[in-house]
């Protein structure tokens, strides 16, 4: 694995990060403190697997033991804190934009992780079990679920 | 039933929704949906579901200038900074780390690389603060050893400051790692028995943080560094009562 290739892989980080950790400042401090892990244990990377996988592994375990609370802490603040902007939809989102955001962050956490890391970041159903420390089947149910919870978050018919 | 028949399982949708199929189902799955709109209608909705949430989320994957440099994290140590950060570079600063007995983070010196102070002392506070028989190494009856040996292996002036008029003496103190290297956990506590603790560490930079504050369930803590040391303070009490204390602290600690 170079360095190159890490540094290619930024930005999928960063959008992942943005999931995890929708205030922009701890959102920036997950991905750096990634990155200085990933190159603390590059031994531990195995060639030919995927190294995207492998640092949204690293990203999430990161996340789970440090930002989980932290984030927490802010969003559970009074609504009248400042810091509840920061959860708010970005303001060039189009309405429909912000209602998909709203309803999105609605989810429970590992519906919404499994959505993302498989729309967005296009991971295979078997990778993204790996990086969430769970069965494919569970991968499989989350999604299913999360579909159907976020239809109905936004009030759209599901009849099944 | 044959099997282009056989009725698709939600998995086979969702798969298939995601592009995540074999080839050889996909036509399959086609097949059922030309004889199911039902099912055709929800894979669309999916699949718009899809596209807003990329829509959403795909700026932020963009790639900004500094992306190369942030795997160079500045290390501190003189000796090391001679070295080029390449990956194989930080590799052996983690076993020359390893060697030495110092953490890769301390080398390289990034706060967001080392458990964070607040959650090393909020961690000490509930290994220690709980004990009964051995909270500390060495009771408040030998203060003056106790800080004079602490002071020694921190390489820095420790004062037990004195909380009495917060409602807590001092139980006694121990060594405790922090960061990787030697640092000092003090234990305070109140006359119902409700402990406090004061963590103190070395840190690479003589810089000066303001107050900060961290929870982690019922235990909050208030770091901050001065001079060459970082200090954090937990317990199970308001934050405006450590708020005091850690003034109190700070202003003991301050050179006289």
């Amino acid at each position: 694995m170079s360095r190159e290739q890490v540094v290619e892989l930024i930005p999928a980080l960063r959008a992942f990060a943005r999931i995890l950790c929708p205030q922009p400042e701890n959102a920036d401090d997950l991905v750096q403190e990634t990155l200085i892990k990933a190159i603390a244990n590059l031994n531990q990377y195995t060639e030919g697997t995927r190294l995207k996988s492998w640092l949204f592994t690293i990203m999430r375990n990161t996340f789970n033991t440090r930002y989980r609370k932290r984030e927490r802490e802010v969003i559970g603040l009074p609504p009248d804190s400042t810091n509840t902007l920061v959860t708010q939809p970005d303001q060039e989102w189009s309405a429909r934009a912000k209602e998909v955001y709203s309803a999105l962050m609605r989810l429970p956490d590992q519906y919404r992780e499994i959505l993302v890391l498989i729309v967005i970041q296009g991971e295979s159903y078997e990778d993204a079990a790996v990086i969430c420390d769970c069965a494919v089947g569970t991968v499989k149910s989350r999604l299913n679920r999360a579909r159907q919870r976020l239809r109905e978050e936004l009030g759209e018919a599901v009849e099944d | 039933m044959s099997d282009a028949l056989r009725p698709m399982t939600e998995n086979e949708l969702h798969a298939y929704a995601d592009g995540q199929m074999a080839a050889d189902d996909v036509s399959r799955v086609e097949a059922w949906l030309t004889a199911h709109p039902e099912d055709a209608a929800r894979i669309a909705a999916w699949r718009i579901q899809n596209e807003a949430i990329r829509d959403m989320f795909g700026p932020y994957a963009k790639t900004l200038p500094e992306d190369a440099a942030r795997l160079k994290t500045p290390p501190r140590n003189p000796l090391l900074a001679r070295l080029p950060l390449r990956a194989p570079a930080a590799v052996m600063l983690f076993a020359l780390g390893t060697a030495t007995g110092l953490a890769l983070p301390s080398l390289l010196g990034s706060p967001a690389t080392a458990t964070p102070i607040f959650e090393q002392a909020s961690d000490a506070y509930r290994i220690y603060a709980r004990e009964v028989r051995h909270p500390v190494e060495v009771w408040a009856g030998e203060k003056d050893h106790l800080v004079a040996w602490l002071g020694k292996r921190l390489g820095e002036r420790v004062v037990a400051p004195d909380l009495t008029a917060s409602g807590y003496t001092l139980v006694g103190g121990r060594l405790v790692p922090v960061d990787g290297v030697a640092g000092a956990l003090l234990m305070y506590e109140d006359k119902s028995g409700k402990r406090l603790t004061l963590l103190l560490g070395r840190t690479p930079k003589k810089n000066e943080t303001a107050f900060q504050f961290a929870s982690s369930g019922a235990v909050e803590t208030l770091y901050w560094m001065d001079n060459g040391l970082a200090y954090a303070v937990s317990g199970e009490v308001s934050r405006q009562a450590l708020r005091s204390i850690a003034d109190e602290c700070y202003r003991q600690f301050q050179p006289a």
